[in-house]
């Protein structure tokens, strides 16, 4: 083929296209004005109208995905999925983040029902207390061009949408499983003319795990309660309502096993654990070697809670947005509210006890001129944390001090934001551009445009282009760095938004069997929020951004085919290439993996549903990610730490029998094949010196688990 | 290096194709091959002797839930009409539904392409109700939106002038 032949296909298609654009343009048949209309959720991230959206979702996971998947809350919801995965944090704590795109957790912006309430106090622990069972569906926006006018955004967003009842009913899920699962779950709602309530609850246990046998956990114990109402009003003066108020309360001990956080809390000497046990553990029980000198650190001596992590946590939290129509406008007012209370006790860091405030308040207009759909509005967003904290830490100055808001901020973040959407070439392109102002009382402006071009090829293939920049505005919170309450204060005077540019393509062909997904996407993360220990020299933890970017491309092409009427396969494959200055990002990333392989089987047959899921995660650079260069790690044993870690499947198979309309039973087995990263390798590290750390993270903490359980419906 | 620009081309002369090509939805011919709500089999709708209203619905549409009442009723006193529905539900959730609500009509899943599918029949904004009317595989009449008892009529009577206007064969 030579110039001209690809001139004359650009030729043909467009004399094709031309012909296909008149055709279409005439009058279909019968066709009368639009009625009542409910435009709903459903998969396709390109389907005609998706850019009308104020954030574009490029994957949406249905009820029905929430359901077959077992998943109890939101982080096991997200784990495993092409692009998407939650990624842990802390072996003893469990902090759970949820990854976009395999960039850090924490550049992902939360939302419910739109309304972007969670922070990065919340996200810590607080996205394993999200049930599920109260939404339609989650939408995903992975990076920051397809997340339009949502705030911050820097990674992308995920955007919790609860369910609408249509119907008065209910449903009970009991569920008992091994490592002492145990979960009830109720929901109840009451449809009327003009609306709906809803109320929904849960009550779960898990035991906190220990699979090595040296009695410190690899899995936390939680307790935890969640109750949520919901009310739906079509018509209250017009608007459309839709209001939601959630009560969270859970505690959670890793470390030390068992829920008896009082003889935890006094249990400060002694060794109650045994290092001895596991791959490359220490020679004794109670004393690892220093890798510096081959010598054997002093015996362990600070009892359970010397390596306890206690966490406490209430959070109260309300969402309502209300939608009416005048004319051509539809008018939009949002409020968010949540108040979330830590207690939290880290043995040998600190006493840390954190108070936090949000708000969020929306106001916006969207409205038709000409073909053209515009959106303008503007919201205030607050967000304020109040702490007090004593260091366990003795040498630090300020060691058994309690201190008032040593790890404190208050953000006050108006914003404006406007937004276009129109359609060419008979509704075959969509485009959809936006621009965010936001002004930040400590950052001050900070502007983020976003564009989003939807090409309908045919019916069945689209082009999705997104293009824009996201921002996100770095806080203190001591998850992050549980080291900067031993430092006399945070200096934060050189700190910076982060901001990230990104580029994402996706080609999106569909049938009646067959749906393919491929998309290509890079994101720069610009002065990436660090906090730098400098006790050495000016005495303080310092916040500042990186000195050079980090950088995340990725590829992934996923397929489902319907195999037969009740089956149908998913296969997905997504492969990475992360670009940044290992050194410049010493103990703030965490492993994420070259490439993963997923596999899923889902067969719908008469009572039957049966899904099967299998994702290879390929090898992880440790040595990168860790810095080794910075900081080497070591085993208790004095050996190196892997510097790339092995390649594993975990696979997860469910079944659920459904008796009658009223009763199902379902049984799960989540990482079949036992595979986990304490057989390979222990969580636990230490430095040339000797110090001990937990976070040697990169495999499943937990081994095979099994979860068998029954629901009645009425 | 000329493999490289032969390479360039073919991509470049593809990428204009993918870009400017448009499918054929003019032509009004509509078909689809989708599961049945049990998973038994699949069904294609030029396979139906006689008109054939399909209808798109979901369970948390409220005018799409106020319908099926309707749909069922015109299915009854037209015995000579085909009447599906496709649920855009996930199949549990709309066999729960069809059967607390006793549904009687065959009901479909929605296969992986439901907007894809709604669009080429003329559906831009992938709203629900939606429901198409064919005839002898050619779209005869399209409703998006609740649909009132009277247009089931005018849906009749518009697929019976199209069949009379059929040659005949």
């Amino acid at each position: 083929m030579d110039g001209t032949t690809a001139a004359l296909q650009c030729a043909v298609a467009g004399a094709w296209f031309a012909a296909s654009v008149t055709a279409l343009a005439q009058e279909s048949p019968s066709e009368t004005p639009a009625q009542q209309v409910t435009v709903t959720g459903k998969p396709a991230a390109t389907q005609p109208g998706a850019l009308k959206a104020d954030v574009v979702k490029t994957e949406t996971i249905n009820a029905r995905e929430i359901e077959k998947s077992g998943a109890t809350n939101l982080t096991e919801l997200m784990s495993h999925r092409p692009g998407i995965d939650a990624q842990l944090e802390c072996s003893i704590c469990n902090v759970r983040n949820i990854t976009l795109n395999n960039l850090p957790g924490r550049f992902t912006t939360m939302m419910l029902d739109g309304v972007p309430i969670f922070s990065s106090v919340s996200n810590a622990h607080g996205l394993d207390m999200i049930g599920v069972n109260d939404l339609e569906r989650v939408d995903i926006s992975r990076g920051a061009g397809t997340s339009l006018i949502a705030p911050e955004s820097l990674g992308g967003t995920v955007n919790m949408v609860t369910k609408r009842p249509t119907d008065t009913g209910g449903e009970v899920d009991l569920s008992s499983g091994t490592f002492g699962h145990r979960r009830a779950a109720g929901y109840a709602s009451k449809a009327f003319t003009g609306g709906a309530v809803v109320l929904g609850g849960t009550v779960q246990r898990h035991d906190s795990v220990d699979q090595v046998g040296g009695g410190l956990s690899q899995y936390t114990g939680f307790e935890r309660a969640l109750l949520g109402i919901g009310a739906f009003i079509d018509d209250i003066g017009g608007f459309k309502l839709k209001a939601r108020f959630d009560y969270i309360d859970e505690k959670r001990m890793g470390g030390p096993l068992g829920r008896d956080y009082d003889a935890v809390r006094a249990s400060t000497s002694g060794n109650p654990f045994d290092f001895s046990k596991g791959p490359h553990a220490a020679p004794e029980r109670d004393r690892w070697v220093v890798p510096s000198d081959g010598t054997l650190a002093a015996p362990y001596d600070d009892g359970l809670f010397g390596l306890a992590q206690i966490i406490f946590t209430r959070r109260n939290q309300f969402v309502a947005t209300a939608d009416r129509q005048v004319g051509d406008t539809r008018v939009r007012l949002a409020l968010g509210y949540a108040r979330h209370h830590q207690d939290s006790w880290f043995g040998g860091d600190a006493d840390y006890f954190a108070d936090q405030q949000q708000y969020y308040l929306e106001a916006s207009a969207q409205t038709k001129l000409g073909s053209a759909l515009l959106t303008a509005g503007i919201n205030q967003r607050y967000e304020d944390l109040h702490s007090r904290s004593t260091s366990l830490d003795t040498s630090s100055p300020t060691f058994g001090i309690e201190r008032i808001d040593a790890d404190a901020y208050v953000y006050r973040t108006p914003a404006l934001f406007v937004q276009a959407y129109d359609t060419w070439f008979n509704e075959r392109l969509e485009v959809n551009a936006s621009v965010r102002y936001d002004r930040n009382n400590v950052f001050g402006g900070i502007t983020t445009p976003r564009l989003n071009l939807l090409w309908h090829h045919a019916d069945d293939l689209s082009s999705r282009l997104a293009i824009g920049r996201g921002f996100r505005l770095p806080t203190s919170f001591f998850e992050l760095e549980h080291a900067i309450l031993a430092a006399p204060a945070v200096d934060r005077s050189q700190a910076k938004p982060e901001r990230s540019r990104n580029l994402s393509y996706a080609l999106n062909y569909a049938d009646d069997r067959l749906a393919v997904v491929a998309s290509l996407n890079h994101t720069r993360i610009d002065d990436f929020a660090l906090f730098i220990d400098d006790t050495a020299n000016s005495g303080n933890f310092l916040l500042q951004p990186a000195r050079s970017p980090f950088t995340v491309d990725n590829a992934d092409v996923v397929g489902t085919w319907q195999v037969t009427a009740a089956s149908a396969l998913t296969v997905g494959y997504e492969v990475y290439r992360y670009r940044f200055e290992s050194i410049d990002f010493a103990n703030s990333l965490f492993a994420r993996p070259a490439y993963r392989v997923t596999l899923g089987l889902d067969h719908d047959s008469g009572p039957w549903d049966l899904n099967v899921r299998a994702t290879y995660t390929g090898p992880q650079d440790l040595a990168k990610f860790y810095a080794y260069a910075d900081t080497a790690r070591f085993n208790l044993d004095g050996t190196p730490k892997l510097a790339r870690s092995p390649g594993f499947w975990v696979v997860d198979l469910r079944a659920s029998f459904r008796w009658s309309p009223a009763v199902s039973a379902y049984f799960g087995v989540a990482n079949v094949f036992d595979y986990r990263q304490s057989r390979k390798e222990s969580f636990l590290w230490v430095d040339r010196d000797g110090n001990l750390d937990v976070t040697q993270l990169w495999g499943p903490n937990l081994g095979r688990s099994a979860v068998a359980g029954v629901k009645l419906a009425f | 290096m000329r493999m490289t620009t032969l390479l360039l081309r073919h991509v470049i002369g593809t990428a204009c194709w993918l870009l400017l090509t448009g499918a054929g939805s003019a032509d009004r011919a509509w078909d689809f091959n989708l599961p049945a709500l049990d998973g038994s089999h699949f069904v294609r709708a030029s396979s139906v002797q006689g008109p054939l209203l399909v209808n798109f619905w979901g369970s948390e549409c409220p005018p799409c839930v106020e319908e099926l009442p309707r749909l069922q009723a015109f299915a009854a006193d037209h015995p000579a009409w085909t009447v599906w529905l496709v649920a855009t539900d996930p199949a549990p959730m709309a066999r729960a539904f069809v059967e607390r609500r006793a549904v009687h009509l065959p009901v479909l899943r929605a296969g992986q392409n439901v907007s894809g599918l709604m669009r080429a029949a003329g559906n831009r904004d992938g709203g629900l109700p939606f429901t198409v009317a064919l005839r002898q595989g050619r779209i005869c009449a399209v409703r998006e939106g609740a649909l009132a008892p009277a247009d089931l009529a005018s849906i009749d009577a518009a697929c019976t002038t199209a069949a009379a206007q059929e040659p005949r064969r």
